[in-house]
């Protein structure tokens, strides 16, 4: 995997990057949209999340875009993309073996 | 105003479950912590507050809490408690519906990252500082080896203990140390690979469990004990009269073949007392040790009854032109370890050795005792050293005089009853 060398990514952190997707966001914003889009099934805790943006922003695939008091906004970088996009695939891998094998 | 609690901190704070655990056992009962370091924590008295959790968070080298977390935080529900140690930030909180800080074991491990490559690089340098001292005991075992093979490891098994002392507790430190980093590794391993580790139980004991402050007036104590030891202050009543000792002990007139008598006696008056010096008096000095917290010293010396006026003086050799005076001087001991018995009597005689004569050491046996070895001066027949020793009851004499030590080993027997 391009961004992680030890394994795929775990839910929080594939939600967390996807939340970068369409838009520059800040920390309050991202547990917002992992709550809404996983309909609370993903719960994001602010220890993870803090951990995520510091883990994800040494290895580049988010970088900082501002500072507003205590709030910092970021968003996703072109490799930050290409990792979500790796794994993005490796799920559908995942999800259609599982199909086939269910029919 | 509130009251101060100061309590050591019983757990190690690499134990970070445990430490947490604790602290909201110490809120559930009212007490809330202002100060934490691995040594002690300071309370204040406050409400009960079950129900409050507190997590550690890994400071990642910082002074102070970044303001970015410090608002995440909040905005959950969570409130800053202050540093513990140099490696974490404290976190409370008494809202049973803040979410946990961490969501993801994954993240969690990596959270911990840094503080794990921190006690790895510590440990690193630890060991190589542990090997370092063990080469220089090694260089200086193999130097002194060559230059008296006897006497190597018996300069760590002398009769106060004191070398044993700190090996042990030397040992105890690095056990607990080593398990404490290991819990640390362990569940930083285990959060990497997605597993939550189940909470182990505390450990029976620990260093972590004595509380600090006893540390001062134990190392009071132990300053007060060497020094007292180095300058014989222990030595209670210091040099009493034989004639009043109960404990047994190896009469100089039983080993000798032809009645004697003291310099009391024969003059009537005690021995003109010398500086460093006890020639003439037969005296026992009780003393303390941690190995054999009572032992004493006998010392006696005893004269031939002939005309000291054509005599130049006396020696415990009996040549014609002196008085025969033999002396014997002997510590006896009770070992609360007694398989040390033997290296401690060997290490005894060492130090009772006269520095200018050649020692050679012949090993005997007697149905009574477990060990006897007899030392004899090469050149000096009249200057002979005996040690024996019963289940961990233990005698190491000099002797000074014309008898012949090994037919004297019932006596040795007798004296260890």
């Amino acid at each position: 995997m391009a961004g992680r060398e030890k394994g795929p990514l775990t839910e929080p952190m594939y939600y967390v990057l996807m939340s970068f997707l369409r838009r520059e966001r800040c920390g309050t914003e991202i547990t917002g949209f992992v709550e809404e889009k996983t309909q609370g099934r993903v719960k994001l805790g602010p220890g993870t999340l803090y951990t995520l943006l510091a883990k994800f922003q040494e290895e580049g695939l988010i970088a900082e875009t501002g500072v507003d008091g205590r709030k910092r906004t970021y968003r996703i970088t072109d490799k930050g993309l290409a990792v979500f996009q790796e794994e993005l695939e490796r799920l559908r891998a995942c999800v259609t073996d599982g199909e086939e094998e269910r029919q | 105003m509130f009251w101060k609690y100061w309590i050591t901190t019983p757990v190690s704070l690499y134990d970070i479950p445990g430490l947490e655990h604790w602290l909201e056992e110490q809120a559930n009962a009212g007490l809330f912590p202002i100060q934490v370091t691995g040594d002690f924590t300071r309370f204040r008295r406050d409400e009960h507050a079950p129900g409050t959790r507190f997590r550690l968070e890994v400071s990642n080298g910082r002074e102070l809490a970044e303001p970015e977390r410090l608002e995440l935080y909040c905005q959950s529900g969570w409130e800053y408690a202050g540093r513990v140690g140099k490696v974490y930030f404290l976190f409370y909180t008494a809202d049973p519906r803040a979410p946990e800080l961490h969501t993801d074991p994954v993240t969690r491990g990596i959270s911990l990252e840094w503080l794990t490559g921190r006690v790895q690089r510590a440990r690193k340098k630890q060991r190589i500082l542990h090997f370092l001292i063990l080469g220089l005991f090694i260089l200086a075992g193999v130097l002194l080896w060559r230059m008296d093979p006897r006497r190597i490891p018996l300069f760590l098994f002398d009769l106060t203990g004191t070398p044993l002392i700190f090996l042990l507790l030397g040992f105890l430190f690095w056990r607990d140390e080593e398990r404490d980093c290991h819990l640390l590794l362990d569940l930083q391993r285990s959060l990497e690979l997605g597993v939550t580790p189940k909470t182990r139980p505390r450990p029976r004991w620990s260093l972590h469990a004595i509380p600090f402050w006893i540390t001062i007036p134990l190392a009071g104590l132990a300053v007060v004990l060497w020094t007292g030891q180095l300058f014989g202050l222990y030595d209670l009543p210091p040099n009493a009269p034989l004639e009043h000792f109960s404990r047994p002990y190896i009469h100089l007139q039983d080993l000798e073949s032809e009645p004697l008598v003291t310099y009391k006696e024969l003059f009537g008056e005690p021995p003109r007392k010398h500086s460093g010096s006890s020639w003439g008096q037969n005296i026992v000095t009780r003393k303390f040790s941690f190995l054999s917290p009572s032992y004493y010293t006998v010392e006696q010396s005893l004269l031939s009854p002939v005309d000291l006026e054509s005599k130049q003086g006396y020696s415990p050799s009996g040549e014609p032109e002196y008085v025969y005076s033999p002396d014997l001087e002997a510590v006896y001991f009770h070992l609360l370890v007694p398989p040390l018995a033997r290296t401690i009597a060997m290490s005894q005689l060492a130090q009772l050795e006269l520095m200018n004569l050649r020692w050679s050491y012949e090993e005997l046996s007697h149905p009574e005792l477990d060990f006897v070895v007899v030392a004899r001066a090469e050149n000096h027949p009249e200057w002979q050293m005996a040690a024996a020793g019963r289940d961990g009851h233990v005698v190491a004499l000099l002797y000074g005089g014309r008898e012949n030590l090994t037919d004297h080993l019932d006596m040795l027997a007798a004296a260890l009853k």
